[in-house]
């Protein structure tokens, strides 16, 4: 009886992780979820780019001081994207991680400040994410995220690559790469008793990355239209010169 | 307007000295954080639960909605660390056999997960506290006074502003996307959304040149003065 009553109480515990699925979040890691040293940890990781951010913003700003608010609209900007549901497969919704877009058109230091902000404002008004995992957060949504869009979309375009295609790979592989990260980020922190860190890391790997590559797909295809839309309305002019 | 936000500026504690109310809850944080104490976790909780209900006057309902927000990502971590894989039978003290392995819960996992539990719901009461008692006004005064740099500040400021000010008409927008079976099927709702997303950018391109004529006819100079 004892064997019987297992396999069903798992069975159950596991549908009911997929039909969670159903109301996830992008994954932010919540409050208070890692432990004090890995926190520090990517805390102190992070900070030389934030850094290297207000510089950059400081020096644009000494110029052109009328670029501080388009720097802050595109800060209230990727806030909002976050607060877009966006249907993905089997029912399940996702929003996207906004940065994407943002680093094409902004580069990606100044994303590290702007997406700093935009966790904390998650994390106060919204109750996702948080203060003691920001620096955790911000390492994988501000910091790789924009790299990796960044990158790829630059080494796309200098193949001459169509520059829809471009748009989406950059933003789906960055979408997909904040989400390694914080897999990566968990899987170190909380080891398998039995595996150890490679168990962990398959195990995070497996539910938090493998699962989103569908999202980052939803989320490489709208930010391509949504590229396509924005240089329709606004000429390709403004979309290279819009803050360097 | 954001629910949080709301509270944020009409509960009963929110006049209370701003530093005071910043300085209590980040302590708590991370006292939460450094020490792993089961019972200091409950005092955390259920003591910030009735100073927020019974002091600052939120309903208790409310309350516990709130604290609901990250459970679904709780539970899928939770879940996540709880089970293990092994081909050895004697590490798990609950398991069940599929093939030539087992998949089980270990007493390290159970009282790793325990911990987490507790601690992940007392640093979430500890940034309710803040998040809940704190205007946003008030907190970039309480940035001010920690002489973080002025840039920082002022994007905080200025982000903030603009999502309050985009906020609603993103919701109208929704709306009226919702009204029109925007959403009805996977292949519309996509163009929905980035329609939505377009829409909103091209606002907020139009706003940003209004606003830059309203800050030149004010003298700007590059300085918001907060």
């Amino acid at each position: 009886m004892k064997r019987f009553k297992s396999p069903i109480f798992i069975c159950s515990l596991l549908l009911l992780t997929f039909f969670s699925v159903r109301e996830v979040q992008a994954m932010h890691i919540m409050e208070g979820f890692l432990p004090k040293g890995w926190a520090v940890f990517w805390t102190l990781i992070t900070i030389p780019f934030f850094i290297l951010g207000i510089r950059k913003l400081n020096s644009i700003f000494k110029n052109q001081p009328n670029k501080k608010l388009l720097v802050a609209l595109a800060g209230a900007f990727v806030f909002l994207l976050s607060a877009l549901k966006i249907p993905s497969v089997a029912g399940s919704c996702s929003h996207p991680t906004g940065v994407g877009l943002g680093a094409i058109m902004f580069g990606p230091t100044i994303m590290t400040v702007i997406g700093v902000i935009v966790l904390l404002f998650q994390a106060l008004l919204l109750a996702h994410g948080g203060i003691t995992t920001l620096g955790a957060n911000a390492f994988s949504m501000a910091v790789v995220g924009p790299f990796v869009s960044f990158g790829i979309f630059m080494i796309l375009r200098k193949r001459n690559v169509n520059i829809g295609v471009s748009v989406f790979f950059a933003s789906a592989l960055g979408s997909l790469c904040t989400y390694i990260v914080t897999s990566i980020q968990l899987g170190l922190a909380f080891p398998d008793p039995v595996g150890g860190v490679a168990a962990s890391l398959v195990k995070f790997l497996g539910i938090f990355a493998i699962t989103q590559i569908p999202i980052s797909t939803v989320e490489g295809i709208i930010t391509a239209l949504v590229y396509d839309k924005i240089k329709e309305y606004e000429g390709e002019s403004i979309l290279n010169e819009k803050i360097n | 307007m954001l629910q949080i936000d709301k509270i944020a500026y009409t509960n009963r504690l929110t006049k209370i000295n701003p530093m005071l109310k910043f300085v209590v809850s980040i302590t708590l944080l991370f006292t939460a954080i450094i020490f792993e104490n089961i019972l200091f976790y409950l005092v955390i909780t259920v003591g910030i639960a009735m100073i927020l209900t019974l002091y600052a006057g939120i309903e208790l309902g409310r309350y516990i909605k709130l604290l609901l927000i990250p459970s679904s990502f709780l539970f899928m971590s939770i879940m996540t660390i709880l089970l293990s894989i092994s081909s050895s039978v004697d590490l798990f003290i609950y398991k069940i056999q599929i093939g030539n392995i087992y998949i089980g819960i270990t007493q390290t996992s159970l009282d790793t997960c325990i911990i987490l539990l507790l601690r992940s719901i007392a640093c979430l009461s500890a940034t309710y506290l803040l998040a809940l008692t704190l205007p946003m006004n008030q907190l970039i005064r309480v940035l001010k006074t920690l002489k973080m740099p002025t840039v920082v500040i002022e994007m905080v400021m200025l982000i903030y502003r603009f999502i309050m000010m985009f906020l609603e008409e993103y919701n109208e927008m929704q709306t009226a996307l919702y009204l029109k079976f925007g959403y009805g099927n996977l292949r519309i709702s996509y163009r929905s959304i980035a329609l939505l997303i377009t829409s909103l950018f091209t606002r907020m391109m139009s706003r940003y040149e209004e606003l830059n004529i309203s800050l030149e006819v004010k003298l700007y100079n590059g300085d918001f003065h907060v």
